[in-house]
């Protein structure tokens, strides 16, 4: 009776703490240079970086379009990043509950937003610097970039450009 | 084909946002917009100034917010040395309510902005080529008309005033009053979209 006893209590245990792990939301708080060596390299990945902030009307508009990118496209794997330029100390109050309510799927950075203007050209020359934006990279040379506010068929379209 | 053809239409009407691009040392467009105190303001009424700051800013957006004392203090620092503010806010109000021409009257009085606060119902940004909020173009007086000299943010850290290490726009501001080029006169910053249909 007792070993029963113990066995559910254990099974128990384990079955919370493994909910608990499905439950969790890791949100990685980066540097820009740290961002771009994720993105920049000769792996098969075509990376889609999408730039927005829980706070910013058009950026979670299209956050459900984002979701639809499907984890393979012509034959490649694709990496979706949304980078979140949230404030900083908004990670815990922001960021993550945004996540769990939309059901996002992808990765989600926090972005710590470096002084001045000259990471903005880093990231691409043609960025004013306007969000909602989206960079996508294919073996560091194949660069699109976009500012605006994308849909599905938009994204589609920007993931065929860049794989040319 | 016929697919090919969709997807550059598809991409064509998605860049079509802004056309003009202003750069430095362009001549800047006139306008004729409406004040927030119901009069109309032009650039022209600005001919006895030495420059001018066009700031495109709205209500809503939490960078343009972060600017607002800043703005007003440049405005208070520059506007007797004959180089004013001229706020304006590109936003449809269809899309971001909190930026329609009633609540910029509520906003300038709640934050007490002593400059124009103009409502740009005419696509004015698009000749600018502005692209977010804020976005700074400062205009010096030359001869009959007006030039831009400078193009882009206020400073270099918009979390904090006090925490900023380059005045952009200060720095500029100086140059144009001495007659001079700012050193820089190209920056970038992260700012909301302007909303328009």
């Amino acid at each position: 009776m007792k070993k029963i006893a113990v066995t559910s209590l254990l099974l128990c245990v384990v079955f919370s703490l493994s909910f608990g792990q499905v439950e969790k939301v890791e949100v990685e708080t980066l540097e820009v240079p740290q961002l771009l060596q994720k993105i920049n390299n000769q792996s098969d990945t075509l990376y889609v970086v999408n730039f927005w902030a829980t706070w910013c009307t058009p950026c979670v508009a299209e956050i459900p379009e984002f979701n639809k990118i499907p984890t393979q496209f012509n034959h490649r794997p694709v990496k979706v990043i949304l980078v979140s330029l949230d404030f900083q100390g908004q990670k815990e109050k922001r960021i993550i509950p945004f996540i769990k309510a939309n059901k996002i799927s992808h990765t989600v950075v926090h972005l710590i937003t470096p002084r001045g203007g000259d990471w903005i050209n880093a990231i691409d020359p043609s960025w004013s610097g306007a969000i909602p934006a989206t960079l996508l990279v294919y073996q560091q040379s194949k660069r699109t970039f976009f500012e605006g506010q994308l849909d599905y068929p938009g994204i589609v379209s920007l993931m065929e450009n860049t794989l040319k | 084909m016929k697919k090919r053809i969709a997807l550059v239409a598809l991409l064509g009407i998605m860049l079509i946002p802004v056309t003009a691009q202003l750069k430095v040392g362009d001549v800047a467009p006139d306008f004729k917009l409406k004040n927030i105190d119901g009069t109309w303001i032009q650039l022209s009424d600005y001919n006895n100034q030495k420059g001018v700051v066009v700031i495109f800013t709205c209500n809503h957006c939490p960078y343009a917010k972060m600017y607002e004392s800043r703005i007003q203090a440049i405005h208070a620092r520059y506007q007797s040395q004959k180089v004013p503010v001229i706020a304006i806010n590109s936003n449809d109000s269809t899309i971001v309510e909190a930026d329609s021409y009633s609540n910029m009257i509520k906003n300038a009085k709640v934050k007490g902005f002593t400059f124009p606060y103009l409502l740009d119902d005419q696509q004015l940004f698009q000749k600018y080529g502005a692209t977010r909020t804020p976005h700074v173009f400062l205009l010096k007086k030359d001869k009959k008309q007006f030039v831009v000299s400078y193009i882009g943010a206020i400073d270099d850290y918009p979390q904090n005033a006090k925490e900023v290490k380059e005045t952009y726009l200060t720095d500029a501001i100086d140059a144009v009053l001495q007659g001079k080029e700012p050193k820089v006169t190209l920056t970038k910053s992260v700012g909301c979209s302007i909303k328009f249909k």
